[in-house]
């Protein structure tokens, strides 16, 4: 039987909408496993140079960096996450890809504009981090905003509020919300 | 032109079609997951997927992940190409009346 002009707009509308839904599920579930491995990056990086203060924070992050790079590939090759193959894999390559390309704007920029205030170096990864996941939220995966709220914020709120404990809230809140968003995102 | 598939072209069997035959998926869907992208409860979802395993455009695989049982679906080649003439035929369809 032959279809009508408005049968055939409504089941587009329903293909749009599905493949929406889908592409936004396969977004979360290759995100979360990334995010998780940058809360740690965050927890231990923020954290460590308040329990060591005798090892350099430019050393610990160099390491952690390196380590958060290795996971994401690592990730996007298949393990932690079921069955990634083909496009999937390619997906989560480039995602590795960005999280690397962020952490090394946030160096270079650094390096550039070498701050006077050590705490405008510590909360700045924060801010970036904050307008790019906000963007992904706006623009794909409207969870990001959450996460992007929540790091942005305790950065900038310990920034002008609490400057000494600035590394320890960042560890924890922000850390903590990449943690906490991975896991939601994971459960999408 | 392209051809209506009337088995696909069900409200359900369309949203799971679009869902495993999406372009940067390529593995298979949980059934949990396929019911949260389609809004389908478990019984409609069940028995619409029976009829696109018959109809030879899904595969479902079934096994454990410990003690829980897990059911597995993904689109075969001839459901992919079904269903992208499908969106064809629509797509003609919407286009010759503007």
């Amino acid at each position: 039987m032959a279809m009508s002009h408005s049968e055939a707009t409504l089941a587009l509308a329903d293909v749009a909408r599905a493949r929406r839904r889908a592409s936004r599920f396969l977004g979360y579930r290759r995100a979360g496993p990334h995010l998780q491995v940058w809360g740690l990056v965050w927890v231990l990086g923020y954290g460590l140079p308040t329990v060591l203060p005798d090892i350099g924070e430019l050393w610990i992050w160099a390491v952690l960096d390196v380590a958060g790079v290795a996971g994401s590939i690592w990730l996007s090759r298949g393990a932690g996450t079921n069955d990634l193959s083909g496009q999937s894999r390619k997906a989560s390559l480039r995602m590795a890809g960005a999280f690397a390309v962020v952490f090394l704007f946030v160096w270079a920029t650094l390096a550039v504009m070498h701050p006077a205030n050590p705490a405008a170096w510590r909360v700045y990864p924060a801010l970036v981090l904050g307008a790019i996941y906000g963007l992904l939220g706006v623009f794909a995966l409207p969870r990001f905003l959450a996460v992007a709220a929540v790091v942005a914020a305790a950065g900038l709120l310990a920034f002008f509020l609490a400057p000494q404990v600035l590394s320890l809230v960042i560890a924890l809140v922000g850390g903590g919300s990449l943690l906490l968003g991975g896991v939601w995102m994971r459960r999408f | 032109m392209a051809q209506s598939n009337e088995i696909i072209h069900q409200t359900l069997r369309l949203k799971i079609m679009t869902a495993v035959c999406l372009d940067s998926a390529d593995e298979a869907w949980d059934f949990s997951r396929l019911k949260k992208i389609t809004e389908a409860t478990d019984g409609n979802l069940g028995s619409h997927l029976g009829i696109l395993e018959q109809a030879g455009y899904v595969s479902i695989e079934k096994d454990f992940v410990g003690k829980r049982p897990r059911t597995r679906v993904s689109a075969t080649s001839e459901g992919r190409r079904a269903f992208r003439e499908h969106v064809e035929y629509l797509r003609d369809i919407v286009e010759r009346v503007r």
